[in-house]
């Protein structure tokens, strides 16, 4: 993997799980070089785009290697989507590579398809990979599950304190951003999180997307959780590591299960006349792998 | 699992009006296809560099402002250059008929002026576009 198009072919034949992606995925990752991961997620409209824009920006100025993956919804009817995030996204540069990813709708889907992506990128030798997503609740495969910190992006005037007590989208949170922090409200809305995640009450930040204001904070902060909670942050990495071969497991079943129901011998005669059962046959087959 | 059909909908240089566009890719998208928009005021170079990022199948040029005579080349050169030998390009917009033809021996695979009904657009990259 030499060039960009390489790079990008192979995001390609990774998301499309191509014959032979795992083999490529295999060589990949072995000859991978650790990367930040870090996911921005918040509901949509609260700036996450403008705000991984501000965040390239100054990664762009250090130096840094970046890649962005950016998803966005799959449509359940037609299968097509609108990937409408780079309109934000302005920072020329060699450095930066930024894909758009559609969700698929397929259970786990993204899951697999992200961490795969991210294994690609540090093979390619970008250093922070920033995932964006849109909030999700509870229920769902979570960035929070494949990125090493996870900072959620709010507004003023979010919601007030019962809003912070339902369990989903909050709980993710390692990091509080409180974007468009020129509008009213901020103040209450940084005490009712302080209040609400006492222990994350030194992770509350104010940014302003558009101008870039808090944006250097929000870089020092996450390099400092890295440089400070070593320990925390290889815990994640083994969680992250394990969800990734949970997806993965889960999608070589899945394919042997189609497999099994198309080819094996089903007794369904016999399970008309409830000689068997469904229940029995799935025992007996199983009991064949 | 076969790959989706992705499309590049691009809005070369300065021109500010973006609802054809955005038609045309909603169009696109409630046919299946996943469309990136690139927002308003690119450069050629810009372009290309996206498409190249998301590997795109097709990369689909709006513009309004009359320069399209200058832009689309542009756009087609800066493609080369990046190696997307292999992407179907096509224009649209307020493009006079006397334009078409050289256009399309710049190397636009077509080119849809004002009043195409949104199927047109779709069956173009249903006949010409295959998933790789």
């Amino acid at each position: 993997m030499r060039t960009l198009a390489e790079v990008s072919r192979a995001l390609s034949n990774v998301e499309n799980r191509k014959s032979g992606y795992i083999d490529l995925l295999d060589s990949l990752y072995k000859k991978g070089k650790p990367a930040k991961v870090i996911g921005i997620t918040g509901s949509p409209g609260v700036g996450k785009s403008t705000l991984v824009d501000s965040l390239i920006k100054v990664l762009v100025q250090k130096g840094k290697k970046v890649a962005v993956i950016a998803v966005d919804p799959s449509s359940p009817f037609s299968g097509g989507a609108i990937l409408g995030d780079r309109i934000r996204m302005n920072t020329s540069s060699d450095d930066v590579f930024i894909r758009s990813v559609a969700t698929r709708g397929a259970v786990g889907g993204i899951s697999d398809a992200v961490f795969n992506m991210i294994v690609v990128f540090r093979a390619a030798g970008y250093e922070y990979v920033i995932v964006e997503t849109v909030g999700v609740g509870q229920n769902e495969i979570s960035i929070s599950k494949l990125s090493d910190i996870t900072a959620l992006v709010l507004n003023p005037s979010s919601g007030d304190d019962i809003q912070m007590m339902k369990a989903g989208i909050m709980e993710v949170g390692d990091i509080f951003i409180i974007n468009k922090s020129d509008l009213a409200g901020v103040d209450e809305l940084e005490a009712y999180i302080k209040a609400s995640f006492p222990e994350h009450s030194s992770q509350v930040l104010r940014t302003n997307a558009r101008t870039g204001k808090g944006v250097k904070d929000l870089l020092a902060l996450i390099d400092s959780i890295y440089e400070t909670e070593k320990q925390k942050i290889k815990d994640k990495s083994k969680q992250i590591l394990k969800e990734g071969l949970r997806t993965l497991l889960l999608h070589e079943a899945s394919k042997r299960v189609e497999a099994m129901i198309s080819d094996a011998d089903i007794k369904l005669d016999e399970i008309i006349e409830a000689k068997t059962s469904p229940y029995e046959e799935m025992k007996r087959l199983l009991s064949e792998v | 699992m076969g790959g989706k059909i992705r499309v590049l909908i691009a809005k070369p240089g300065l021109d500010g009006h973006d609802r054809g566009a955005k038609v045309v890719a909603r169009a696109l998208r409630d046919a299946g296809y996943e469309v990136i928009y690139t927002g308003l005021r690119r450069t050629p170079h810009e372009i290309a560099r996206m498409a190249l990022e998301e590997d795109v199948n097709v990369v689909g040029l709006s513009l309004l402002s009359g320069a399209h005579n200058e832009l689309f080349p542009a756009v087609i050169a800066e493609l080369k250059k990046a190696g997307l030998n292999d992407v179907v390009v096509f224009g649209g917009g307020v493009i006079p008929d006397d334009d078409v033809d050289f256009l399309k021996k710049s190397g636009l695979a077509a080119v849809f002026t004002p009043g195409t009904p949104l199927q047109t657009v779709v069956d173009f990259i249903k006949n010409n576009v295959k998933p790789r």
